[in-house]
């Protein structure tokens, strides 16, 4: 009976001391918002910016998707950049005309890409006749380490920049 | 010591129900041995959106911009005047009028109309003292350089980006994305405000095309602001009217059953189209005109 119970506290001790590390696990993160912003501006040229996301990634022990909806102006021209250099492991991006909950598993994106690319622009085609985009993050699982690893994914938008300017002769430039 | 030896471990396994109870990363429900992925809400304490689906809006320059494209003119007397900015209590009463002096200011700026534009900077930069997001302004400069290039219609286009960069970046960094869908309520409201009544003598397709456009936008506005937490009455009563707005628009004739919709060919009665102005202007008039 004492040997039951010796083993059985080993047992718990071991379990607890998992617990325990499980719920102390440091986070560290590895997203770099304003670097990733810089060079996403850069990669909109000669798009004029229009809007941003940073989405924050954790990876865990299981798969995830993270999902964006981008509604789009009829006969506009767009470009999205995505930086994903504030990552510690590699996820897929893909990105589809119908949300998630209306596609069918035969349904292929209209753009996919490994965030290995570490930048990367998508560019509706012309003559695009949908009104939204849906951005899927594919967040596979990873092996749980002592740390909890953040990451983030920056997503900006840029749109076709038709102004006519007639007037000019500014005193300042910056 | 025997004592001891019996006590540790019924101590450890008390305590390891409880840790166990308290603690840990959970995964969601997936089924075993999957390597499907799942949607996952997010179930943790840390500063990660919970909502499955995140919503990416247009700024308000890109909405001006796509309304001038249009062919949309100046018309003086349509944008909320500066001067109502002290009415404007609530914190939401705040954000709606910030997405509405946003608006303002890009149609201004986008038909050369500078020294208006001023003003409707002023009252958003007061607002954004309102709400904590003055440093959105970077120390003042941005306006200063705003004010001083009033003559240079680039420059004041590069201040707005700078200034929309700023509130997104803002928003980001303080997990803030509730704040973002009730500007953007305020922007697009406006923005549809101005597509009414800038409208004079134009033909009544050429408007058509330009209203129907911005209802791509409803849906995902509608969504977006489901997603606010505690709304204040004001909130909820222009919300309602969205919803409102979104169902009434998607049960016409013209649009009704259709997968796809041409925006440049669509046809909308004028009677419909009167029903969308006058709900629009009704929003618009109880966001700028709090009772």
């Amino acid at each position: 009976m004492k040997k039951i119970l010796f083993g059985f506290g080993v047992l718990a001790l071991m379990a607890f001391s998992y617990t325990n590390l499980n719920s102390s696990r440091e986070i560290v993160n590895y997203c770099d918002k304003e670097a990733s912003k810089e060079k996403c501006k850069k990669a909109l040229v000669p798009y004029r910016y229009s809007s941003m996301k940073v989405t924050d990634v954790t990876f865990r022990g299981y798969n995830q998707i993270k999902e964006i909806t981008i509604p789009l102006f009829f006969d506009s021209k767009y470009r999205f950049v995505f930086n994903t250099e504030g990552l510690p492991h590699d996820i897929k991006i893909e990105i589809y005309d119908k949300h998630s909950t209306e596609r069918k598993k035969k349904d292929e994106p209209l753009f996919s890409a490994e965030s290995s690319q570490k930048q990367f622009n998508f560019e509706p085609e012309e003559g695009f006749a949908g009104t939204n985009i849906y951005v899927n993050y594919l967040i596979p699982a990873v092996e749980p380490t002592s740390d909890l690893e953040k990451g983030c994914v920056v997503l900006m938008s840029g749109f076709e920049n038709e102004l006519s300017f007639d007037s000019g002769g500014g005193d300042e430039t910056n | 010591m025997k004592k001891l030896k019996f006590i540790l471990p019924l101590f450890f396994g008390v305590a390891t129900i409880f840790s166990a109870c308290g603690g840990g990363e959970e995964a969601p429900k997936v089924e075993e041995n999957t390597t499907d992925f799942e949607y996952t809400a997010e179930e943790e304490v840390e500063d990660e959106p919970t909502e499955q689906t995140q919503y990416f809006l247009p700024s308000a320059l890109q909405i001006g911009s796509v309304f001038q494209k249009s062919g949309l003119q100046y018309f003086d007397g349509i944008v909320n005047s500066p001067m109502n900015v002290e009415k404007y209590e609530s914190k939401n009463a705040k954000l709606l009028n910030f997405g509405t002096y946003s608006a303002d200011l890009a149609y201004c700026v986008l038909n050369g109309q500078n020294q208006v534009a001023l003003n409707q900077m002023k009252a958003l930069r007061e607002l954004a003292a309102g709400v904590g997001m003055q440093s959105i302004f970077n120390s003042e400069a941005l306006f200063g350089k705003f004010e001083r290039n009033l003559g240079n219609q680039d420059s004041v286009i590069e201040v707005m980006v700078q200034i929309q960069e700023n509130v997104d970046m803002f928003i980001d960094d303080n997990n803030m994305q509730s704040m973002a869908n009730i500007i953007f309520a305020g922007a697009w409201i406006e923005g549809m405000y101005i597509g009414v009544k800038a409208t004079s003598d134009e033909p009544e397709s050429k408007i058509t095309g330009r209203l129907a456009e911005q209802m791509v936008i409803l849906d995902n506005l509608v969504k977006a602001l489901g997603t606010v937490e505690n709304k204040t009455e004001d909130l909820s009563n222009i919300e309602k009217q969205l919803v409102d707005l979104r169902n009434y628009f998607n049960g016409l004739e013209e649009i009704k059953g259709k997968d796809q919709i041409n925006f440049k060919e669509i046809e909308i009665s004028i009677d419909h189209l009167r029903s969308i102005a006058d709900r629009v202007v009704k929003m618009r008039t109880q966001i700028v005109q709090p009772v």
